[in-house]
């Protein structure tokens, strides 16, 4: 009953909207295999290179080839399920000098405009928040389909002193560097 | 020739490996100890990457060392028992063992740590180990036994010239010294 009722109102709700916006070609919807992606990122300290990954995030994922126009992409990622095979070094990463996970748990990513570089390499223009700070990263990727699924790769290096992350001595980049690359490997199925 | 030891003096290669050797240690000391109480910061972390680098470099010298000791004589010691011979024989032997022994654990502490190992910024070390908490506070304590072994090592090394200079008046710290002429 009750939840014949739901679908009713939800029914009536989509029915108008999708009869207003319903382009000729409406972008598909991706759901995210969380085990066969990820979200790593490339960092320095001390001179050497160090890895770690956000082992939680959730994305909605509305894309087409075909309708780079209605495509859309929202990242929101669990700066606490940081991960860098340290557990000391993790839990700096959150404390409130660097990501401050008490104050802002999440890091957004929401793509702006999508643009096609070659046959399945795009460019994604993006604002990335994190912390209070946004800023707008362009995030080049390749994306290949097949069937129902799909596999997106794509880097971009960002400063990590753009978004604040790094208070007071450790906005110097002498021991802990500035640039930090993001590597996104995502796996999703269409929904 | 002229760089090389002989049969009763040391020659200036060995002397400065000797030397340079004491001095890295007492800094090496030195700087593990300060960087160990610092708390969590940028000197902390700048004072590591010295230590870090210093270490491998004393890696590099002591294996340097090591052949150049194994290529040309060694001056024989001077102490009048066989027994003393002996022993500074074995207390040599462990000097050369935790010149090695020491950056090593560090370096494996830092790859357990998943802390790669870079050096003076130049180049990183490639990590021996994956990362692992259990191993990496094993190898902290032996990095810190080692730290004390050394001091122990020295400590033995040091009153021994001392008694061989003070009480059998030989030549055995004065040859080592800079600038003194073949053993005499």
């Amino acid at each position: 009953m009750t939840s014949l009722f739901k679908n009713i109102l939800r029914a009536s709700a989509i029915v108008p909207v999708m009869a207003i916006c319903a382009p000729a070609f409406a972008a598909d919807q991706w759901q995210v295999k969380a085990d066969d992606s990820d979200i790593e990122f490339a960092g320095t300290q001390l001179g050497a290179d160090f890895e770690g990954e956000f082992n939680k995030f959730t994305a909605e994922i509305t894309f087409s080839p075909d309708d780079l126009a209605g495509s859309k992409v929202s990242v929101l990622i669990d700066i606490a399920s940081v991960d860098t095979e340290n557990a000391d070094r993790d839990s700096q990463i959150i404390s409130a000098d660097w990501f401050d996970v008490a104050q802002w748990p999440t890091a957004k990513f929401e793509t702006k405009s999508f643009r096609e570089i070659a046959p399945g390499q795009y460019e994604a223009t993006a604002d990335l928040t994190i912390r209070d700070v946004t800023k707008e990263v362009v995030l080049p990727f390749t994306l290949e389909i097949e069937g129902n699924e799909a596999e997106a790769e794509g880097t971009v290096t960002i400063k990590r002193t753009d978004f604040g992350v790094g208070q007071g001595q450790w906005s110097d980049t002498s021991q802990v560097g500035d640039d930090v690359t993001i590597r996104i490997d995502i796996d999703a199925t269409r929904s | 020739m002229a760089l090389r030891s002989t049969q009763t003096g040391f020659g200036p290669v060995t002397k400065g490996f000797h030397w340079l050797m004491a001095i890295l240690f007492a800094t090496m000391f030195a700087i593990g100890w300060y960087m160990d109480l610092l708390p969590l910061g940028l000197e902390k972390l700048a004072w590591i990457s010295r230590h870090k680098s210093i270490g491998v470099t004393i890696l590099f010298l002591a294996v340097l060392r090591i052949i150049w000791r194994l290529a040309e004589q060694t001056p024989a010691g001077l102490g009048e028992k066989a027994w003393e011979r002996q022993a500074a024989k074995l207390a040599h032997f462990a000097l050369y063992a935790v010149m090695l022994a020491m950056p090593l654990s560090g370096w494996l502490m830092s790859s357990a740590a998943n802390f790669s190992v870079s050096v003076f910024g130049l180049f990183t070390l490639p990590d021996l180990v994956g990362p692992d908490k259990v191993l990496y506070e094993q190898l902290r304590f032996t990095h810190w036994i080692l730290s004390w072994v050394i001091v122990g090592l020295v400590g033995l090394h040091v009153a021994a010239a001392f008694k061989h200079h003070f009480i059998n008046r030989d030549a055995t710290l004065r040859r080592m010294l800079p600038g003194t002429g073949k053993g005499n």
